[in-house]
């Protein structure tokens, strides 16, 4: 206590002596409330600076008026990795060595700044199993910690990297205070810190002082012969046991002779009922023999049982207290200087001349070197805005014409104006009057050797931040009155705890996350923006090839979103809460009804109508993809953007309409049945049947990640050729089973196209089933299977009574033919209804439902510059260089991971959902493959949200090639030459893509509502397993919100 | 794990786990030994900063690069070093080797954190627009840093400490005279 308290004021101390002493530091020290303080505390004191700087440095290295000391760390650190002593070093570290060697672990027990954290972190933790929180109690073994630091010494040989300053916990607290008082921004070591106590908090007590500190092994192997020991009086010693619960290194103190482990902390001492324990300086081995062998039994054993609940209670007032001090201290860890004062060039010869913050950014595109300044002109909002090119192999200035154009977040770059940069000492520079504060970005655009160059800057004006922060204060008070309603219905102590816990985190994380944004931190990491990992302020121009850099929602509407995410979760789980009822039957509306579609679908040729001019087209692209242009060519765009991304559109409104319409179906049945269509009596095929081993879609699921694979790795979305090969793949795939294999197996098990959609189509509103499932039961030749001379067999092998979801029908409408009794209806029906009713969930279709989540988010990561753009900064780069791997390995490793990752997430939170519920019976499997369809909506509709982007914005392409399909400069239509801008503006389709990730996400909530309802009979604990799935799927959601916030790469180079 | 040790060996690992990934050269403070060494040498206590009147001394942040990361360096163009030796005389480690005083005939022995570089094509000076403000500025004006006919700055090289006064000072933007780190092998 007494020490961070010290390192704090050590720091302001030192920046008030600093300020004192420089000149103009009276303003900051005006500024500042603990500056202001101390100034007036010792401002007027004759030897000032004698007194408030006799204490310098923190716990790390320190100096005491003229000592210097130093963690010994630090010292054998340096030692290793130089291979040389510095001796100021080393004289500074003897002290401590020294007191180490005799008076044992003290830096532990009694300087550490980290050892108190953890001390109340460990008492929190015993709070909230109190309350009732599933905890997890792992240990490693103590002498890990020797492997930690033998293992950074020997980094240090190899590499000459001091391991430890990264990792050390009384080095990073005390560099975090300082940066945090100084520079008012935090470093890496906030999050370790952070991610340390959390992990101690909830899975492993104490784990970093008794297991991996290096520091803590460094002194345990230093006081090995100390001579300052807890001895234990073993002739008055109860054995109630209460000392050893108390250690936190579980060292058994009542044993006596305590290991070089001990840290001296004194727990024992203070918690000893008795006072057996004391402090000694002998280290008598002879004492402590006779000691044991005059042991007297202890008279009972009622001291043992009522110790064990109830640590003693004198502690935890003086907790409340130090809590109290502690927070206060905290509190005025505020930054003591506002803002980093960012460039001050001088424009007079005088120090305190008024000055004009300017800003550079600098870049290598080719051969030349770019660099970007601007400077702001004081408090007006007029900016001088400078491009400097020089050729970094020549030496020269470029001397040609370069246009540059603003544009804010919001505005669309195509609307906007460009003019000519004008030339001045070969600088090129534009004056510019901004309205309002926020993000602009500059495109300068220049021609140099027939090469035309598009280079992006990013300047932010003034203050970034929401201006309605106002609106977040009630927004607060309304959810919290949400959650205090839900609480209210909570029975049981632990979920009630649980919902406290979550209830106060979301109202309170919402407006946290944009007070920090506002403040111009990183609301996830906490560091100061723009960071260095380019997640939120979005990374500009690529370099390399030129793609169309759509930018991704702006942060309001991202942060918005997410907030929205919140606010529905909390009110959708109030309101299911409220209404519990099974889910029944539901309404229905049969197509078929109207008589004139009855006789069209009637008719045997009904599908072919359909799916006729599907294959033409399918035979054109074919055509223009093997023998058409390379670049301007109409297959791709109709291949990936139409098709591909119009197909999740199809599916959610019509259903698995693209296999009613496939051409490879088509194709297929023209080689089965030897007849484009009506009824076949002898197919032409072996007729075997599909192995039992791959009843499953796990083939499908292997193609779809190999598909995604090869399209992204290979870019083949870019490519005729590649896309007109895969298409002809997929005939080969289709027809070669449809010759073995009875009836449409492939189309049932294997096509990735059909299970995708035949597991999204669990969600559409379009259905086949039986009008009247009496009359089914009562027909014996059940000719929808069978098939008779109007329609043929069911080609994937359902019986309609029995179909209960839309996965394995193809909508091929055979049965609406075959039926005898005319009893096959086709249903409109609401959205979602099979995974509201489903009864049991199949291993395949869960894992494919959570690989479509996967692969779904990696698919739009892909596209977005943290994934892969020409600075090192993006994870392909970093990939490539960590692991000296070519990019298609990146690639690939970079795949598994994010997809692993992800999947092992859902996994993990199926864990903690199980350990929540806390039902034995139902085991984390079927947790795992239940929830697996919750989470599905969230795939669909993130899936939706994605392609709409591509087909609103890359849509409009397919029109001018439309008249020049083949690019061989034919102008069919007269569209050849039309440039189009996208079909919605980007503010439109922003807005649609947060409204498509909250439907998903509702839809997800109420499926799993259904999901625990059906796992758990008890409603409670359907309830508590909802809280945590409830908690990932706002995470996924949030994700997918994320990826969209993210700048995207749109395949423009196609025109 | 034979295999691993070679392949740590062979310094692969080295060029690119630790300062292959975003290498950047910073300027560090005053009598900062050879950038390999003071990597190795540095402990990030931050006493430089504590110490440091002038609040130029920033620190690296950047959790790709452990080695550099939380080491000290100056952005001259932001603020430059006024050349105090303070933090010379705090650092514990020998990171930064002290210097005695602040004399300038002490500093110009023992400092070398970089060497000025004028760029000539966009330089006022040598454009035909009279300057000279980086001469004024320089803390060895006619020693470190001379003026011309028409005020053009000549870097002397073997002079130049490199504390970025001149960089400060340039009223070009972007500013047309740079302090370029030294890094002695």
């Amino acid at each position: 206590m007494t020490i961070l308290a010290g390192i704090i004021l050590t720091v302001y101390f030192h920046y008030y002596e600093n300020q004192k002493v420089k000149y103009g530091g009276e303003a900051v020290i005006r500024d500042s409330v603990v500056l202001r303080a101390i100034d007036k505390a010792v401002g007027r004191i004759e030897n000032r600076t004698q007194l408030i700087t006799f204490f310098k440095g923190d716990v790390w290295t320190a100096q005491i008026g003229q000592w210097k000391l130093t963690d010994p760390l630090a010292f054998f650190g340096n030692l290793i990795r130089t291979k040389e002593i510095y001796w100021p070093l080393f004289f500074s570290a003897l002290i401590p060595i020294a007191a180490t060697v005799i008076l044992g672990k003290i830096f532990c027990g009694w300087i550490c700044p980290m050892g108190l954290l953890f001390e109340w972190n460990s008492r929190l933790r015993r709070f909230l199993k109190k309350a009732g929180l599933p905890l997890f109690d792992f240990k490693l073994p103590a002498s890990v910690k020797f492997f930690v630091l033998g293992g950074g010494l020997l980094t240090g040989l190899i590499f000459g990297a001091h391991y430890f300053l990264i990792i050390y916990p009384p080095k990073l607290i005390s560099g975090e205070i300082y940066l945090s008082i100084t520079r008012s921004t935090l470093s890496y070591g906030a999050i370790f810190l952070f991610t340390l106590l959390a992990v101690e908090l909830v899975l492993a007590p104490r784990l970093w002082c008794r297991s991996l500190c290096p520091g803590g092994a460094l002194y345990t192997l230093l006081s090995r012969f100390r001579f300052l020991r807890i001895q234990n009086d073993r002739r008055r010693c109860t054995d109630c046991g209460i000392c050893d619960r108390a250690c936190p290194y579980e060292i058994q103190p009542s044993k006596g002779n305590l290991s070089s482990e001990c840290d001296h902390c004194g727990v024992c001492i203070d918690k000893c009922p008795v006072n057996t324990l004391f402090f000694s300086v002998i280290n008598d081995r002879e004492i402590y023999q006779r000691v044991v062998q005059q042991r007297i039994p202890p008279p009972s054993k009622r001291g043992r049982e009522g110790g064990g609940e109830n640590p003693l209670p004198r502690w935890e007032g003086k907790f409340w207290k130090q809590m109290v001090i502690f927070l206060g201290v905290f509190l005025i860890t505020t930054s003591a200087h506002a803002h980093h004062i960012r460039g001050l060039p001088h424009y007079g010869y005088s120090k305190n001349y008024p000055q004009v913050p300017t800003y550079e950014e600098s870049r290598v595109v080719d051969d030349w070197g770019i660099s970007f300044s601007y400077i702001k002109i004081f408090e007006t909002k007029n900016c001088d805005l400078a491009i400097y090119l020089k050729n970094t192999k020549t030496g020269k200035p470029f001397d040609g014409v370069m246009s540059f154009k603003v544009f804010g977040e919001h505005e669309d770059p195509h609307d906007v104006h460009a003019y000519d940069a004008h030339r001045h000492t070969n600088t090129y520079r534009v004056g510019w009057v901004y309205e309002k504060d926020g993000i602009y970005t500059l495109r300068i655009t220049f021609n140099d050797g027939g090469k035309t160059y598009m280079e992006d800057f990013r300047m932010q004006m003034g203050n970034v931040g929401f201006n309605k922060l106002w609106l977040i204060l009630p927004a607060s008070v309304v959810l919290m009155l949400v959650f205090l309603n839900v609480i209210k219905r909570l029975r049981g102590k632990s979920v009630k705890t649980a919902a406290v816990v979550l209830a106060l985190i979301y109202t309170f994380a919402a407006p946290a996350l944009v007070f920090a944004a506002e403040k111009g931190f990183c609301p996830i990491c906490g560091m100061k923006m723009p960071c260095p990992m380019k997640c939120i302020a979005a990374v500009t121009g690529s370099g390399g090839e030129k793609m169309m850099l759509m930018s991704g929602m702006p942060a309001r509407l991202f942060f918005t979103g997410i907030a929205l995410v919140l606010i529905v979760s909390f009110i959708a789980v109030e309101i299911l809460i409220r209404g519990s009822k099974q889910p029944g039957d539901y309404a229905k509306f049969n197509l078929l009804e109207m008589r004139w579609l009855n006789a069209l679908v009637k008719k045997p040729y009904f599908k072919f109508l359909f799916q006729f001019p599907v294959f033409l087209v399918f035979c054109f692209i074919i055509y223009a993809g093997l023998f058409g242009h390379g670049i301007i060519n109409i297959a791709p765009i109709l291949t990936w953007t139409i098709w591909w991304a119009g197909l999740v559109f199809l599916i959610l409104f019509f259903g698995k309409a693209w296999c009613f319409v496939c051409p490879w179906d088509f194709m297929a049945t023209l080689f089965q049945h030897l007849k484009p269509f009506g009824v076949s009596n002898a197919p032409f095929t072996l007729g075997l049947k599909w192995p039992p081993w791959l009843k499953n879609i796990y083939l499908a699921i292997g193609l779809f990640i190999l598909l995604t694979w090869f399209e992204l790795g290979f870019k083949v979305t870019a490519s005729p050729r590649s896309t007109a090969f895969l298409g002809i793949l997929m005939v080969c795939l289709s027809i070669v089973p449809a010759l073995i294999f009875e009836k449409r197996s492939f189309c049932k098990y294997g096509c990735l196209v059909g299970r995708i959609s035949g597991l999204y189509a669990m969600f559409a509103p379009i259905e086949v089933r039986s009008k009247d499932l009496s009359v089914c039961t009562a027909c014996r030749t059940k000719d929808c299977f069978a098939g008779n001379d109007r329609g043929n067999p069911c080609p994937t092998s359902l019986v309609i009574p029995q179909i209960r979801e839309n996965t394995y029908c193809i909508l091929c409408t055979e049965c609406v033919r075959s039926c005898p009794h005319d009893n096959v209806a086709v249903n409109i029906r609401p959205f979602a209804a099979d995974l509201r009713r489903f009864k049991t969930a199949r291993p395949d279709e869960a894992w494919l439902a959570v690989i479509l989540l996967a692969l779904t988010s990696f698919h739009g990561l892909t596209m977005t510059p943290l994934w892969d753009s020409a600075a090192q900064t993006s994870v392909l780069g970093l990939l490539q260089s960590t692991l000296s791997v070519g990019r298609l390995s990146a690639f690939t490793i970079g795949m598994i991971l994010v997809n692993g990752l992800l999947a092992l997430l859902y996994y993990g939170i199926s864990i903690i959902t199980q350990r929540f519920a806390g039902d034995a019976d139902v085991p984390t499997k079927k947790i795992f493959l239940y929830y697996a369809y919750s989470i599905l909506p969230i795939a669909l509709f993130y899936h939706l949200a994605h392609n709409g982007m591509h087909f609103f914005m890359e849509g409009q392409m397919v029109v001018p090639l439309l008249s020049d399909p083949l690019g061989r400069g034919a102008n069919f239509f007269g569209t050849a030459a039309w440039q189009m801008g996208p079909i919605l503006s980007s503010q439109s389709i922003w807005h649609l893509q947060v409204g498509l990730v909250l439907t998903g996400h509702i839809f997800g909530i109420i499926i799993a509502h259904h999901v625990s309802r059906r796992l758990f009979a008890d409603d409670r604990k359907a309830l508590r397993s909802l809280l945590p799935m409830l908690a990932g799927m706002i995470f996924f959601s949030c994700v997918s919100l994320w990826i969209m916030h993210l700048d995207m790469n749109m395949r423009s180079s196609l025109m | 794990m034979a295999l691993g040790a070679i392949y740590l060996w062979e310094g692969k690992a080295r060029a690119g786990l630790l300062s292959g990934v975003r290498h950047k050269d910073y300027l560090r403070p005053p009598g900062a030994l050879p950038e390999e060494k003071f990597l190795a040498t540095c402990i990030n206590c931050h006493r430089c900063g504590q110490a440091c009147p002038n609040d130029c001394i920033k620190y690296v942040n950047d959790p790709f690069n452990l080695v550099a990361h939380d080491t000290p360096y100056i952005v001259p163009r932001e603020k430059a070093c006024i050349l105090c030796m303070k933090c010379t005389q705090v650092c514990p480690s020998g990171a930064l080797q002290p210097v005695a005083d602040e004399e300038g005939e002490t500093i110009l022995k023992h400092v070398k954190m970089g060497t000025a570089v004028v760029d000539t094509n966009i330089c006022n000076s040598y454009n035909g627009y009279t300057c000279g403000v980086c001469v004024r500025a320089c803390p060895f004006s006619g020693v470190a840093l001379k003026a011309e006919t028409w005020e053009r700055p000549v870097v002397m090289e073997d002079k130049c400490v490199g504390c970025g006064l001149c960089e400060q000072s340039c009223i070009h933007y972007p500013q047309a005279i740079r302090v370029v780190p030294i890094r002695k092998a």
